[in-house]
C-alpha cells in the first residue's frame, strides 16, 4: 500500500532565493511564473486606474468643471479610467489568478500550451504601453465605450482615440489564445480521478470564462477592425453621412462587451465558492447548480446585450432583450442563494480572505438587484446612461469582481510565495474598502435617477451635496488600498512563514508545498474525492495526509490513471 | 418542519412583506412625476422596489444571521455538517426567482406597450440635439416664419410626440421627470411620447456623451397652460428683416440671425431681449458697454469678431475653453458674420438681470 | 440532503517491477494541439462572424443594397480565383494521402500545387481588387471583409510554404506530421470562410 504525505513546512522566500526574483522579469514559461508576472502588472495597473478615478471625483467636488481638469481632459480621464480598469485590471487580475491556480487545482505540471501562455502575458506590456501613450499624443476621450461618431475621425482627431483601438486588438488577441490555453488544460490535462463533477468550482469558472473569451473577443476584434478603417482608412461604415450606421458600432461593441462583465465576474464567483467552503468548514451547497450555473450564465450572457442600447434600439427589438436579461439573474440568484447555503451551519472563521468573500455577498446582491431594475425597459428609460448605471455597475464589479479578487489575494497569498499576509492589516484594509464603497456608490442611485447624467464634467448645481459625499466616500476608498500595497510588500519579505496547507483546504493546491516546486507536485497528485467534503470522514482523512491508492481503489471500485509521460518525437 | 418554525417562518414572512410595502408606497427614488408616463413607471419602479426590498432583507437578513449565529465557537477545530445541497431547497430558489421575473417581464411590457403608440389629439414637437445644444421647432401657421429655440415649452396635459435628430454626434433626450428617454441618432429620427401633466419648469438633459460641453448641455423645459404655450409659439414668429446686399450689414439682420438660432449661439449665450436662455457661456447683456475695454489694444468691433472666429483667443474668466466651435469663421457668411457683431455692439445700455446694475457702470472682469 | 457520489474510473492497472503501470493516455500533446486548432476555428468563425453581421446591419440601415448610384461587384474573375482556391484544397488532401502511403514526391508535388493555387487566389484577387475605388460603405464593407480573408490568406500561405519546405526535406512520417496537417486544416478552413463571403460579398 503506497501513501502520500502532506510535504514538510516550506521555508518560503528566503533571501538566499530572493535572487530568484529576478525570474519575474524575463520570458519564462512556468504558469507560476507567469501568474505573478500578471498579477504584478495588473495590480499596478490597478494603481494607475484608482488614481484616475481619485481625479475625477476631485473634479466632481463642485458643479464647475476645472476645479483640476477642464472638460476635455476630463472627458480623457473617464474614457482612460474604464478601459484601465476593465482591461489592464480586472480580467489579467483573473487571467493571473487562473494561470497560478488552475494546474495545481488539476494537478497538472503547466498549461496545456507553456511557450503560448508567455506570449499572452507579453502582449499585455505593448499593449499597457501603448494605451499609456495615446494619453501622450492625444488621448481617447470617448469613454471606454467609444460610440460613433464621437470616436470616429471627424469629432475625435486625438491619436490616441486609434491607438486605443490598437491596444485592445493586442490585449484581445491576448485573451484570446489565454482562453484556449485554459480550454484545452482544463480538458485534457485533469489528474486522473478528477472527473468533471470532482472539479473544483474555480475551475468550472475559468472553463466557463474561458468559453466566454473564445466566442465574444473576436466580435470585439472584428469592432475594433472596423474603427481602425473608419479612422485611418478614410471608409465610412459608422458614419451616417454617407451610407453608414452609427449604431452598428453599439451593436457590435456590446456583443462582446456584455459577455465581457462575465468574463470580469465569473472567476471571482469561482474564487467565492472555494473561500466560503474553506472558512465556513462546509461543503458547497449545490454544487452542481452552481457549476451549471456558471456554464448558463455563460451562454444566455450572450443573448442579453441589447439591454445597453434600450433607448436606442427599434422600440420593439428591446422586448427580446428585456426577456433574456431578466432571466439572467435566476442563475446569477442560484449561485448567491447557494452560497448562502453554504455558509449556513457552519463554523466560519473570519479570516480577511473569508470577510472579502462575504463582503461580496452582501455588496453583488444589491449590484444584481438594480440589474433586475435596469433589465425593464420602462425603469431603464429613466436610469440609463445616469449615475444609477455608474452605482450598478461599481457594485457589480467593484463590490463584486474586486471583493473577490481581494479574497483571493488574501486567500493564495501565503501559497503563491510561502508567507501568510498579514491579518490585522488586512482587516484595516477590508473595512476601509467596505465603508468608503458604500458611501461612495450607495448615493448615487439616487443622483442617477433624480437627473443626474454620467460621464459629465459639470452638473446641476442641486446635486453637489450627494456629490460632495460620493467623493468623500472615493477618497476614503482610495486611501484604503494603501494597507494592501504596504502588506503585500512587507509580507513578502517578511510576512510569518506559511505552511503548505495554512487553511487546511481539500483542493490540490495545498498538498504541495509554498510556494510550490517547479514541478509543482511530488509524484502524481492524488485528488480527494470530493473537494469540498468538509465534515465527511474522507475529506477528514485526506486532510490527514491519507491519499493512498488502495483507498481510491476503494471508492472508485477501480485504480484511477496516471498519464504517460509527454511523448518524444514528432514535430512541435 | 415543527410548527413553530413555521410559526416563525411566517412572521419572518408577514415582516419582510410589510418592510417591502413600505419601502414601496414611501420611497423618494424617483423625481415627482410631471407626465402620465412617469406615473406608469413610478407604479411600475415601486413595485419592483416592494420586491427588490424583500429579496434585499432576506439575503442581507441571512448573511448577518449566519455571520453572527454560525461563526467558530472558540477552541472548535472541527468541521461543519456536510451538508452537499438539497434538492428540494434548490428548486424552490430557481422556480420562484424565475415566476418573480416572468412577472416583471410581463408588467414592464404592459408599460412599455402603453408608450409606443400615438394618443387622439398628439401635438408633434421637433427637437434637433448638437453639441451642445437642443433646439426646438414648433408647429405653427405655415405661412409666417418661426424660428427655433432653445427652450422647450409643452401644453399642459396634450400628448405629445417627440421627433428627434442629432446634427453631429448621438446625443440623449431626457426630461427626469417625464421619465422617457430617446437617444438622438445622426440620420436618424427617433421619437419619444409622453403627456405632460404638473405644471413647472424642468430641464431637458443630455446623457449620451457627446463631447466636451456634454455636461453643460441641459436646457429649459416650460410645461404650462394652453394659452401660454400658444403666445410662446407666437413669439417666436418673425418676420425677417431683407437681407443685406452682399458686402453689407445690419445689426437689424444680425439680431434676426441670432433670434433663429442658425448656428446655436442661444444654446451657450444669454441675452433676453432674443430669447435666448444659455449659460454655457458669458451673458452679452450689455456686451456692448465693455467689448472694448476686454483685450489691450482690441477696439469693441474686433474684440466681439474674434470672440466668434477666433473663441479660444480670449477666455472670459469662469468660463471654460473648448467648448464653443471653432469653425464659426468658416461657416458664417461676412453679410451673417458681420451683422451678428453689429447687433451685439448695440447691446448697450442694459440692466444686468444679476446685479441690477446698469451695463454701462460694470468695470471689465 | 443529497450524499456525494462518487465516480467510477473506466481504466485498468498492471503490476510492474517498478509499481503499479497503468494504460497510457495516446499522444496526450497531439490531443492538445488538436483541440486548439478545433477551438482556433472557433475564434475565426466568430471574428469573420462579426463582420459579416456587420455587413448585414448597414445593408438593412441602408435599404438597398448595393445602395443606389453603386455598382454591384463583378463575380466572374472572383470566380475563377475561387475555383483555384476550391483546387487547391483538393490538391491539400491528396497531399495528406500521399504521406499516409509514404509517397514523399507525390506530397511534395501536390503541396507545391497547393501553395502555387493559393498564391493565384490572392494575387488575382489583390490585383482585382486594387484598381476599385473606394468612396461609400458598400466598397468599404467589401474591403474589409475581403482585406481580413486575404490577411489571413496569406498568413496561412506562408504557413503552408514552411511546411512545403519541411516536406522536401523528409522531416514529416505517417505516424508524424502535425504542422503539415495543422497548415492544410487552416487551408480548408479558409475555404470555407471564402465560400461563405463569396455569397455574401458577390451574390446576395
Amino acid at each position: 500500500m503506497a501513501t502520500t504525505t502532506i510535504p514538510a513546512v516550506s521555508s518560503g522566500l528566503t533571501p538566499a532565493k530572493r535572487s530568484q526574483l529576478t525570474k519575474y522579469f524575463t520570458w519564462s514559461l512556468d504558469h507560476k511564473v507567469i501568474g505573478v508576472q500578471y498579477l504584478v502588472t495588473s495590480f499596478t495597473f490597478f494603481l494607475i486606474g484608482g488614481a484616475l478615478a481619485m481625479l475625477i471625483r476631485a473634479n466632481l467636488l463642485t458643479p464647475n468643471s476645472g476645479l483640476f481638469i477642464d472638460k476635455a481632459t476630463y472627458n480623457a480621464v473617464f474614457s482612460m479610467h474604464g478601459t484601465i480598469m476593465i482591461f489592464l485590471f480586472v480580467i489579467p487580475t483573473f487571467i493571473g489568478f487562473a494561470n497560478y491556480m488552475v494546474p495545481l487545482l488539476i494537478g497538472a505540471k503547466d498549461m496545456a500550451f507553456p511557450w503560448l501562455n508567455a506570449f499572452s502575458f507579453w502582449l499585455i506590456i505593448p499593449a499597457g504601453i501603448l494605451l499609456l501613450v495615446g494619453w501622450m499624443v492625444g488621448p481617447p476621450e470617448a469613454g471606454w465605450t467609444a460610440y460613433f461618431p464621437l470616436s470616429g475621425p471627424i469629432y475625435s482627431h486625438a491619436d490616441g482615440q486609434t491607438l486605443w483601438a490598437v491596444s485592445l486588438h493586442l490585449l484581445g488577441i491576448s485573451s484570446i489564445f489565454g482562453a484556449i490555453n485554459f480550454l484545452v488544460t482544463v480538458k485534457n490535462m485533469r489528474t486522473p480521478g478528477m472527473g468533471w463533477f470532482q472539479m473544483p468550482l474555480f475551475v468550472w469558472a475559468m472553463f466557463a470564462t474561458s468559453i466566454i473569451i473564445l466566442l465574444a473577443t473576436p466580435f470585439l476584434s472584428g469592432a475594433l477592425t472596423l474603427m481602425l478603417f473608419d479612422r485611418l482608412a478614410g471608409t465610412n461604415i459608422f458614419n451616417p453621412a454617407t451610407g453608414g450606421d452609427p449604431l452598428l458600432w453599439p451593436n457590435v461593441f456590446w456583443f462582446y462587451s456584455h459577455p465581457a462583465v462575465y468574463i470580469m465576474v465569473v472567476p471571482g464567483m469561482g474564487i467565492l465558492s472555494e473561500v466560503l467552503a474553506v472558512f465556513a468548514r462546509k461543503p458547497v451547497f449545490g454544487y452542481k447548480a452552481i457549476a451549471m450555473s456558471s456554464m448558463a450564465i455563460a451562454i444566455l450572457g450572450f443573448l442579453v446585450w441589447g439591454h445597453h442600447m434600450f433607448t436606442n434600439l427599434a422600440p420593439w427589438t428591446r422586448i427580446p432583450f428585456m426577456i433574456t436579461s431578466m432571466i439572467i439573474a435566476v442563475p446569477t440568484g442560484i449561485k448567491i442563494f447557494g452560497w448562502l447555503g453554504t455558509i449556513w451551519r457552519g463554523k466560519i472563521r473570519f479570516t480577511t480572505a473569508m470577510m472579502f468573500a462575504l463582503g461580496f455577498l452582501s455588496l453583488f446582491v444589491i449590484g444584481g438587484i438594480t440589474g433586475v431594475l435596469l433589465a425593464s425597459v420602462p425603469v431603464d428609460e429613466q436610469a440609463h446612461g445616469t449615475y444609477f448605471v455608474v452605482a450598478h455597475l461599481h457594485f457589480v464589479l467593484f463590490g463584486g469582481s474586486v471583493f473577490s479578487i481581494f479574497a483571493g489575494a488574501y486567500y493564495w497569498f501565503p501559497k503563491i510565495t510561502g508567507r501568510y499576509l498579514n491579518e490585522r492589516m488586512g482587516k484595516i484594509h477590508f473595512w476601509i474598502t467596505y465603508v468608503g464603497f458604500m458611501l461612495s456608490f450607495l448615493p448615487m442611485h439616487i443622483s442617477g435617477l433624480y437627473g443626474m447624467p454620467r460621464r459629465v464634467a459639470a452638473y446641476d448645481p442641486k446635486f453637489q451635496a450627494i456629490n460632495i459625499l460620493t467623493s468623500l466616500g472615493a477618497f476614503i476608498l482610495g486611501v484604503g488600498q494603501i494597507p494592501f500595497y504596504i502588506n503585500a510588500i512587507a509580507s513578502l519579505v517578511g510576512g510569518e512563514v506559511a505552511p503548505a496547507n495554512p487553511w487546511r483546504g481539500l483542493t490540490l493546491e495545498w498538498t504541495t508545498s509554498s510556494p510550490p516546486p517547479e514541478h509543482n507536485f511530488e509524484g502524481t497528485p492524488i485528488p480527494a474525492p470530493d473537494p469540498y467534503g468538509y465534515g465527511t470522514p474522507e475529506g477528514a482523512a485526506y486532510l490527514a495526509g491519507e491519499r493512498n491508492i488502495a483507498v481510491m481503489t476503494l471508492t472508485h471500485g477501480s485504480a484511477p490513471l496516471l498519464p504517460n509521460e509527454q511523448p518524444t518525437g514528432g514535430d512541435r | 418542519m415543527d410548527t413553530r418554525t413555521i410559526r416563525r417562518l411566517g412572521l419572518v414572512a408577514i415582516g419582510l412583506l410589510i418592510a417591502g410595502l413600505f419601502v414601496g408606497a414611501t420611497n423618494r427614488f424617483l423625481p415627482k412625476p410631471a407626465s402620465a408616463e412617469a406615473q406608469t413607471v413610478s407604479a411600475l419602479f415601486n413595485f419592483m422596489i416592494v420586491i427588490a426590498t424583500i429579496i434585499f432583507l432576506i439575503v442581507e437578513g441571512a448573511l448577518l444571521y449566519s455571520i453572527i449565529r454560525f461563526r467558530k465557537k472558540d477552541g472548535d477545530e472541527t468541521d461543519g455538517p456536510p451538508i452537499h445541497g438539497s434538492a428540494a431547497i434548490e428548486l424552490t430558489w430557481t422556480a420562484i426567482p424565475a415566476v418573480i421575473v416572468f412577472g416583471l417581464s410581463m408588467y414592464s411590457y404592459q408599460v412599455f406597450a402603453g408608450m409606443q403608440e400615438d394618443k387622439p389629439n398628439t401635438l408633434v414637437l421637433h427637437v434637433r440635439g448638437q453639441q451642445f445644444v437642443w433646439s426646438f421647432d414648433y408647429p405653427h401657421d405655415p405661412n409666417v416664419k418661426v424660428l427655433s429655440s432653445a427652450e422647450l415649452h409643452v401644453p399642459l396635459n396634450t400628448p405629445i410626440r417627440m421627433e428627434i435628430e442629432a446634427a453631429d454626434v448621438m446625443h440623449g433626450f431626457w426630461v427626469p421627470e417625464f421619465g422617457v428617454k430617446q437617444d438622438a441618432i445622426p440620420g436618424r429620427v427617433t421619437e419619444v411620447r409622453f403627456t405632460p401633466t404638473a405644471a413647472g419648469q424642468y430641464q431637458v438633459v443630455c446623457y449620451e456623451l457627446c463631447g466636451n460641453g456634454h455636461g453643460v448641455m441641459r436646457n429649459n423645459v416650460v410645461v404650462e397652460d394652453q394659452v401660454h404655450y400658444d403666445a410662446f409659439v407666437k413669439s417666436l414668429e418673425v418676420h425677417p428683416p431683407a437681407k443685406p446686399a452682399p458686402g453689407e450689414h445690419t445689426a437689424e439682420w444680425g439680431g434676426y440671425v441670432l433670434q433663429s438660432n442658425k448656428y446655436g449661439c442661444g444654446g451657450c449665450h444669454y441675452l433676453p431681449a432674443l430669447n435666448l436662455a444659455g449659460q454655457v457661456g458669458p451673458s452679452w447683456v450689455g456686451l456692448g458697454d465693455r467689448a472694448g475695454a476686454r483685450v489691450k489694444g482690441q477696439d469693441a468691433r474686433t474684440y466681439i469678431l474674434h470672440s466668434i472666429i477666433y473663441p479660444n483667443e480670449y477666455i472670459v474668466s469662469g468660463y471654460p475653453a473648448n467648448v464653443m466651435p471653432q469653425n464659426f469663421g468658416q461657416q458664417m457668411d461676412d453679410t451673417d458674420l458681420n451683422s451678428i457683431v453689429d447687433y451685439l455692439l448695440a447691446q448697450k445700455n442694459q440692466t444686468d438681470t444679476a446685479t441690477g446694475q446698469k451695463t454701462a457702470q460694470i468695470s471689465t472682469p | 440532503m443529497t450524499t456525494k457520489k462518487l465516480p467510477a474510473a473506466p481504466r485498468t492497472v498492471t503490476m510492474s517491477e517498478t509499481g503499479l503501470v497503468f494504460d497510457a493516455q495516446p499522444d496526450l500533446k497531439l490531443n492538445n494541439n488538436r483541440l486548439f486548432l478545433m477551438l482556433w476555428f472557433v475564434v475565426e468563425g466568430m471574428l469573420f462572424g462579426s463582420l459579416i453581421f456587420s455587413n448585414f446591419s448597414v445593408r438593412s440601415a441602408q435599404g438597398d443594397w448595393p445602395p443606389p448610384g453603386v455598382d454591384r461587384m463583378d463575380m466572374r474573375l472572383p470566380l475563377l480565383f475561387t475555383a483555384a482556391l476550391l483546387i487547391s484544397s483538393f490538391t491539400a488532401i491528396q497531399a495528406i494521402n500521399a504521406l499516409k502511403r509514404d509517397d514523399r514526391g507525390a506530397l511534395v508535388r501536390f503541396l507545391g500545387a497547393t501553395v502555387v493555387l493559393g498564391l493565384a487566389f490572392v494575387f488575382g484577387m489583390v490585383n482585382l481588387i486594387s484598381h476599385l475605388q473606394f468612396t461609400g460603405v458598400y466598397s468599404a464593407m467589401f474591403v474589409a471583409m475581403w482585406g481580413m480573408h486575404v490577411a489571413h490568406a496569406v498568413a496561412v500561405l506562408l504557413f503552408l510554404g514552411y511546411v512545403l519546405w519541411r516536406a522536401s526535406q523528409g522531416r514529416y512520417t505517417s505516424n508524424s506530421y502535425w504542422s503539415l496537417e495543422a497548415a492544410t486544416n487552416l487551408w480548408h478552413f479558409l475555404d470555407v470562410v471564402w465560400i461563405v463571403l463569396f455569397v455574401v460579398l458577390y451574390l446576395v
